[in-house]
């Protein structure tokens, strides 16, 4: 066989593997199950997909970032391979049909976790050669992560259903916990683990005590008339990610900056990415939805505005900073209270005590065994006051209690005690999240190196940096000086006259300067 | 712009009419008694121009009008306009290009081809240097399926398509005021550049989101009327909606009653001179209305009597003609009620299912 190295290059134009890959890779090849963590731009896509291009069968890989599974097919199409094939509810009927009838010429499937639950796709997977089963974004199958996927917990029955494949489940971002979850959730998988450091140690990190939140918008002008350069603020809230972001506009009206949340329309969404990514934007104030499949290399300053929910959630979105290697900085601005909003989150994203009374105190008034009572998702978060996602967890929990079946609600022995477990569960989950909350307010506050205390419950390696550490290690802000080139947008968008503009733009082969 | 055409709208159903109806009308609700406001109070040119302006933020602009004294709504929800207003509509009623807006079909022809034309343009554009790098800005698969097939018929002329497009845009584009034309070549997205998002025009121009939306939708209706006009056939595949005349589709017969009516000649006339019988040339006359969703029904029926037509039909849910003849007590002809029915029988449909 070919070495790996010269399929590396040949496909990918890679000359070497990134740390991980080739052992990965290597293993599966072999026939043997992995369980791997690798750090955020570390390439973990390729694990899979070089496996894909030497196989005789196909692979098939879970991912919920429908966004990126259409980013990798679009890739993998640029980079001339027509072989993969995304399966998502972005699908048109026709075209779902169209690739269903031509499912074995595909060597690279992606699915999104809801098609798991649509039996004529696994009918007609199964009857595919499938050497490699790949679950995405794995830490999506613990209930105890951050993004837990109730689709998730079908897929060891998948596994079954297929003839237990070779599997590969890959992260991101697993504490020891998750990734014993991952191993008990999946039975029909032995793994063997690659855990490698998570650690960037590219990015150094500061946490700013500031006494209130009015300081913050004054800390935001004072870096940014020192620093100019492509910066993302997370914000929890739509709202403060867009006060700020008009703020910064009238602050700074030769850098551009946008806002960017899930309320916008899809164009506009699309717009401030691409520009983003053709360095035609400096700033982007934002909310947890932006970033998924943005791959800037040069983004140099990732700041929390306001914390997230978790430790996991913070590696993640700093894990955007600096994909070039070059030196970035990670700043998070802390107030006193800065628990607060985050506590309100978590508070508000399982249903209420009162709800679950108030569900099945209506459950038990009726009398399901003459008939089953339809469910319309609409009415019940109307008729409970819950929201879209506490009705899914409600409901995906009904389903398991068999209390649901069918979407109908059906007749249920022993309602008193599926609900007071219920309540019991709601509770132990918000203890839980309160206390992955407390870590991360507690990273605040250490007098530690933060760079050991933020990786320490992932018991993997971390480096050891003579300078660029993080505050604690001496590092101030003042003293960095950063990658000399970073583009900035500048004034790139505006032209003289509109005239000269639309020129260049509709005729670039005869007004532009080529690449 | 917004509350400009909002006061507008507001000083054409002054006293008669709640503020919602004017949120319906920009809106472009697919209602009888939406349209029948459009025709009444002439404000059908205004009609769907602001299609994803939600009630809130309408509701938004008519408390910030009540609160800056600008209007006065009563209790039984009619709207009254203060002089202030009046003033202000007066001294800047040259300032909005109001006659970009063409309403009906126009207006329904906008969002599918912006998406298609930004598309198609990013696209080329990238295909036209063989760059094939670029991520797609619309998402919408329908308009990418498009875009694929469109390709296919044009991969080997992309050059020449891009310069004939060049060529018609910067011939519309002079046209316009200097702003509309700047802001329309701002939002275009093309190789080595990403287009501005709505926010930023918003803040380059120092005015609202709502604003640039309505300024966009304005300058892409008088684009489509443009085309129109000039018989602008590259355009053509961009759009699905038959927003032009479909002339091609009448009997030669018909051609030619049409013809002859856009002269000037009247009805009677025509049927002495050609030497039909009336009903025939009225017949002529229901197909013209079909096929040109622009002609102008006022030779023939008021808006009062079209408004008192189509409240029939909705109030006995009943399309038979004889029926409606009867409800009206007789008033009206078969042949204007013919005629109403074939200008508004589609919509009224679209208005059942919405």
């Amino acid at each position: 066989m070919q070495q790996l190295e010269d399929i590396l290059h040949l496909y990918f134009n890679h000359k070497t593997f990134r740390l991980g890959q080739k052992e990965i890779i290597n293993d599966i090849i072999e026939g043997k199950s992995v369980l791997a963590t690798l750090p955020t731009g570390a390439g973990k896509s390729l694990c899979y997909q070089l496996p894909a291009l030497i196989t005789q069968g196909t692979v098939i890989v879970v991912s919920p970032l429908l966004s990126l599974m259409e980013d990798q097919v679009k890739q993998l199409k640029r980079q001339g391979h027509h072989i993969a094939v995304a399966i998502n509810s972005f699908n048109t009927e026709q075209e779902r049909q169209m690739i269903l009838s031509r499912l074995s010429q595909y060597k690279l499937i992606y699915l999104s976790p809801e098609m798991l639950q649509n039996q004529v796709i696994l009918d007609k997977l199964q009857k595919l050669q499938i050497d490699l089963f790949v679950i995405d974004e794995a830490h999506c199958i613990s209930q105890w992560g951050h993004e837990f996927r109730p689709d998730y917990l079908k897929l060891n029955q998948i596994i079954e259903h297929f003839n237990k494949p070779t599997t590969l489940a890959l992260t991101a971002t697993a504490t020891p916990d998750v990734q014993q979850d991952i191993i008990n959730q999946l039975p029909a998988v032995k793994f063997s683990k690659h855990i490698y450091p998570m650690d960037r140690s590219n990015i150094a990190f500061i946490v700013e005590h500031l006494a209130d939140p009015n300081q913050k918008d004054r800390y935001l002008i004072d870096l940014f008339e020192k620093f100019q350069l492509p910066s993302l603020i997370y914000f929890s809230s739509k709202k403060e990610a867009q006060r700020v972001a008009i703020m910064l506009h009238k602050q700074f009206l030769h850098l551009n900056v946008a806002y960017y949340h899930g309320d916008l329309d899809s164009t506009e969404r699309q717009l401030i990415q691409q520009q983003f990514m053709e360095d035609q934007l400096d700033i982007v104030c934002c909310t947890s939805a932006f970033g998924m499949g943005v791959d800037k290399p040069n983004i140099r300053l990732i700041i929390h505005y306001h914390l997230p929910t978790q430790i996991e959630s913070f590696i993640q979105e700093i894990g955007r900073a600096g994909r070039d290697q070059l030196s970035s900085v990670s700043i998070t601005l802390a107030t006193p209270y800065e628990h607060r909003l985050p506590e309100r989150l978590i508070d508000s994203e399982l249903p209420k005590e009162a709800v679950v009374d108030r569900m099945f105190s209506y459950l038990s008034s009726l009398d399901l065994s003459i008939q089953p009572l339809p469910i319309k998702d609409e009415d019940w978060m109307i008729q409970l006051q819950v929201t879209e996602t506490q009705w899914r967890f409600l409901k995906n929990y009904l389903i398991n209690k068999q209390i649901i079946e069918h979407n109908q609600f059906v007749e249920h022995k022993n309602l008193f005690h599926v609900k007071k477990e219920l309540i019991k569960k709601i509770k132990q989950r918000n203890r839980y999240k309160m206390k992955k909350l407390d870590e991360l307010v507690r990273w605040l506050n250490t007098d530690h190196c933060r760079r050991d205390q933020l990786y320490q419950s992932f018991s993997t390696p971390v480096s050891k940096l003579e300078s660029l550490c993080c505050d604690q290690c001496g590092f101030s802000i003042d003293q960095w000086i950063p990658p000399s080139e970073a583009n900035m947008a500048g004034n790139k968008l505006a032209k003289e006259s509109w005239k000269d503009d639309l020129k260049e733009l509709i005729l670039p082969f005869k007004y532009r300067q080529l690449e | 712009m917004f509350y400009y055409l909002i006061l507008h709208g507001l000083q054409r159903i002054e006293g008669q009419r709640s503020p919602a109806a004017i949120y319906h009308l920009l809106q472009g609700r697919r209602s009888a008694q939406t349209i029948q406001d459009g025709n009444l109070y002439q404000l059908s040119e205004y009609f769907a121009c602001y299609p994803t302006l939600s009630r809130a933020d309408f509701n938004h602009g008519i408390v910030q009008l009540i609160e800056k004294d600008w209007i006065k709504v009563t209790a039984e929800n009619l709207v009254y306009l203060t002089g202030k207003s009046h003033s202000f509509l007066n001294k800047y009623s040259q300032s909005f290009p109001l006659h970009y807006l063409h309403g009906g079909n126009y207006a329904r022809a906008v969002p599918l081809f912006m998406k298609r034309i930004y598309l198609a343009i990013q696209t080329y554009t990238h295909l036209s240097v063989n760059n094939r790098n670029f991520d797609p800005i619309i998402d919408d698969y329908s308009v990418q399926n498009w875009i694929k097939s469109h390709y296919q018929q044009n991969r080997y002329q992309l050059k020449e398509w891009l310069i004939q497009l060049y060529d018609s845009l910067n011939g519309f584009l002079i046209t316009l005021d200097s702003y509309s034309a700047e802001l329309f070549v701002k939002r275009i997205t093309a190789y080595q550049r990403i287009g501005a998002t709505i926010q930023q025009l918003a803040w380059q121009n120092n005015c609202s989101i709502h604003d640039i939306e309505i300024r966009l939708m304005a300058i892409f209706q008088h684009l489509l009327f443009h085309i129109d006009q000039h018989h602008l056939e590259l355009f053509y595949p961009l759009t699905d909606y038959p927003f032009s005349t479909n002339v091609g589709f009448m009997t030669a017969s018909a051609q030619k009653t049409y013809q002859m009516l856009k002269h000037g000649w009247s009805k009677d006339n025509i049927a002495s001179r050609r030497g039909l019988r009336p009903s025939t040339v009225e017949d002529h006359i229901v197909e013209i209305v079909y096929a040109d969703p622009a002609f102008q029904l006022s030779a023939f029926i008021d808006e009062k009597s079209i408004g008192q037509i189509l409240e029939a039909i909705k109030v006995i849910q009943d399309h038979k003609l004889s029926s409606i003849k009867a409800f009206l007590n007789h008033q009206f002809s078969y042949f204007q009620i013919r005629l109403v029915l074939a200008r508004y029988d589609k919509d009224k449909k679209k208005g059942n299912e919405v």
